[in-house]
């Protein structure tokens, strides 16, 4: 079909659009870095695993060592726990299920703590 | 106004009315947000008739799909949209008709009645995360309503042809 | 079919010229000629309607684009430093943001020595530390400290004295006695509470000396000196301080619970900090409150508690009765520049409860809070009016009053 002039003026802004559009799509896609559910384990204050939390095919469940006992933690998908250890009041044991960015489970005796990051709707929790 | 005008603009008020609510069965993840195809039918009434006929059939089309499904938000919406939208497409049809073709015209009404609905829509839910939707929205819209405004040229010119002299399409 | 050539500057002159006149047929029509070409003399570029039309809405939408992934943009290419470690009793985590990471690095290694050195000065729990040593020569001699115990103690005796002895450092001998937090927790006998409490007086603390000098310490016979109430506030702002000695313009600063922020987040916007739901699991919050450049510390019977008999008993102890203060508070947080003032005035706060609290708060409106007062079974959040904006209720079911 034949444009006029103030068609074409139009047509310009719509191509605009669509590359704007396209370019916001990419940039947000690939350039920017992506936060996605995970958990931090540490010893002894050192990050000795990171462990992805989502995309899960099968539960995982594996022990750590320390030299005075050992923890042993299954992940799922979306969660993580401690579901066992040999220490005296085993409140790792207790916390439960992690499931949300900046839940942690902490075992004091073996110096071990369990940290779930990702996309947090807070910096962090006064106590 | 001639009985010939008021039939056609009941008419076209009922089409477009049916068009809306069709159009809210769409998915889309804004509610009462609507892409605005049936803004077309104010359009042949203002190549047709003329500028009230085209209102007429916005503000009569907005409050009637109101009564009936009884959405206040998606109403509000409709109506700034559609006043925009209908205010839009009177100016490029009555002073630039030479330099606009009607699909555009249709899609500079898609335009305004898009900015219209968001504008409102961010307003009455206080969020700025609706205007993330403005993108998708207008790209959309903006194919429906080439598409739509080419419809709208066929249609001026077949029913110019059945009731007889009235403006040209 | 004519194609219009323009320039900009003369394209944005018709627009204006349009507009007043209220004719548009101006910029399409030929009747433009010989404006066109006065313009045209004056500016050399030109370039046609369309392209006009495309690279203007294409600057527009970029610069939105831009603006709204703005936090995001300066996010990219920060790098972050964090350092979690078990001081003070409790977990401390730095976390500090920048771009050069060998000043990020030693920012966290001396924040991290600082705090070691602290402990070292200030625990009760180190036979070596200045406070043992006061607390080992009580009612004998003044012991010399360094300038910071002092100073600690300076600011301790000075909240003791505003809270007209709600917070006493010298509580050191009830803490002792409930031993809470400790496997020894146990309900004392009224006895032993008493004489613990009658030993309880910030009065008898000389201090003597100058900052220069160096300062000397004695309390009374049988006192013992605790600045748990105080300490982790009064550590976290020397460590802003040491961190922003460092050149970094964004950290957080977590001692155990007790916050202190440094600029923004990474994102260019402020940070974002939940307030602790009580008796809930820890990193579960109520609300957050937006924080930039100051401390948010919180206080509540759900930190330590042991249970007996079927009543909790929490550590946060009121020096009139021996006894954990009975307070119709659950949670008490105070929001301010000095973390060890805030940290104080929490303290203070859960043991006035509501009534006195919020009288207190009315007297000093410079004070932000947020307090959860628990009453017949049912819990509401009150805050003081100067946190209107930077403070977002979470749980809907919590009802939510102003203070006035």
């Amino acid at each position: 079909m034949t444009m006029k002039r103030g068609d074409r003026i139009m047509s310009a802004i719509f191509a605009a659009m669509i590359i704007a559009a396209i370019s916001l799509w990419a940039v947000k896609t690939y350039v920017l870095p992506e936060t996605e559910l995970h958990a931090e384990i540490f010893k002894d204050g050192k990050m000795i695993r990171v462990i992805g939390l989502k995309n899960r095919a099968r539960p995982e469940e594996f022990t750590i060592k320390s030299d005075s006992g050992f923890n042993t933690i299954r992940v799922e998908e979306n969660k993580i726990a401690v579901i066992s250890a040999d220490c005296p009041d085993a409140d790792c044991v207790h916390r439960g299920w992690l499931e949300h960015a900046g839940e942690s489970a902490v075992c004091l005796p073996h110096r071990l703590v369990i940290r779930v990051t990702g996309d947090s709707a807070v910096d962090g929790v006064t106590f | 106004m001639k009985y010939r005008n008021i039939v056609l603009t009941g008419l076209l008020i009922a089409i477009a009315l049916v068009f809306n609510i069709i159009e809210g069965f769409l998915p889309f993840p804004l509610p009462g947000v609507k892409l605005g195809a049936a803004n077309v039918f104010a359009l042949v009434a203002l190549v047709i008739m003329g500028a009230k006929e085209a209102f007429a059939v916005t503000l009569l089309r907005v409050v009637l799909a109101w009564l009936i499904t009884g959405n206040w938000f998606a109403f509000l919406c409709s109506m700034s949209g559609g006043l925009l939208g209908t205010l839009v497409m009177v100016i490029l049809y009555t002073r630039m008709r030479s330099d606009f073709t009607l699909p555009w015209i249709s899609v500079a009404g898609a335009w305004a009645f898009n900015a219209g609905q968001v504008a409102v829509a961010a307003y009455l839910v206080s969020d700025a995360r609706v205007l993330y939707y403005m993108m998708p929205l207008f790209i959309v819209g903006t194919f429906a309503g080439w598409g739509v405004g080419l419809l709208a040229q066929m249609l001026c010119v077949r029913i110019g042809k059945i009731t007889g002299p009235g403006r040209d399409g | 079919m004519h194609k219009h050539i323009y320039n900009r500057a003369g394209i944005m002159a018709l627009l204006v010229h349009s507009i007043i006149r209220y004719n548009t047929g101006a910029l399409f029509s030929n009747k433009l000629f010989i404006k066109r070409e006065i313009y045209l003399k004056h500016f050399s570029k030109k370039i046609s309607l369309p392209k006009l039309a495309f690279i203007v809405t294409a600057v527009i939408l970029s610069a939105s684009v831009l603006l709204t992934l703005k936090s995001s943009v300066l996010m990219h290419g920060m790098l972050k430093e964090e350092r979690e470690s078990f001081r003070l009793g409790t977990i401390v985590r730095l976390t500090v943001y920048g771009r050069d990471k060998e000043r990020l690095e030693r920012a966290v290694n001396a924040s991290m020595t600082e705090i070691t050195r602290f402990e070292d000065l200030l625990s009760v729990n180190i036979a070596s530390s200045d406070i043992s040593k006061i607390n080992s020569a009580s009612g004998v001699n003044a012991v010399p400290v360094t300038r910071e115990t002092g100073e600690v103690l300076l600011s301790a005796v000075k909240w003791a004295d505003t809270s007209k002895g709600l917070f006493d450092p010298t509580i050191g001998p009830v803490v002792k006695l409930w031993a809470i937090g400790t496997s020894a927790a146990h309900v004392p006998g009224n006895a032993a509470i008493k004489d613990a409490r009658d030993r309880v007086d910030y009065r008898h603390i000389k201090i003597t000396g100058s900052s220069s000098g160096g300062y000397n310490v004695l309390i009374g016979k049988g006192q013992s000196v605790d600045l748990g109430g105080i300490a982790k506030g009064w550590i976290a702002d020397r460590i802003a301080g040491v961190i922003r000695k460092h050149g970094v313009k964004s950290a957080i600063i977590d001692l155990g619970g007790n916050i202190v922020v440094i600029g923004k987040s990474p994102r260019g916007k402020p940070w974002r900090l939940g307030l602790q739901y009580p008796f809930k699991p820890r990193g579960e919050y109520f609300a957050v409150i937006e924080a930039e450049d100051i401390s948010v510390v919180t206080s509540g019977p759900y930190e330590r508690f042991f249970e007996s008999g079927g009543i909790r008993y929490h550590h946060i102890f009121d020096p009139a009765t021996g006894y954990p203060a009975k307070s119709d508070l659950s949670s008490v947080s105070v929001i301010g520049k000095s973390s060890a003032d805030a940290d104080a005035l929490c303290t203070t706060l859960f043991v006035m409860g509501f009534k006195r609290s919020a009288e207190y708060l009315r007297e000093h409106r410079d004070i932000k809070a947020v307090m959860i007062v628990t009453a017949g079974g049912k819990s509401r959040v009150v805050i003081t009016p100067g946190l209107d904006g930077s403070f977002s209720l979470k749980d809907g079911q919590l009802p939510l009053e102003v203070l006035k």
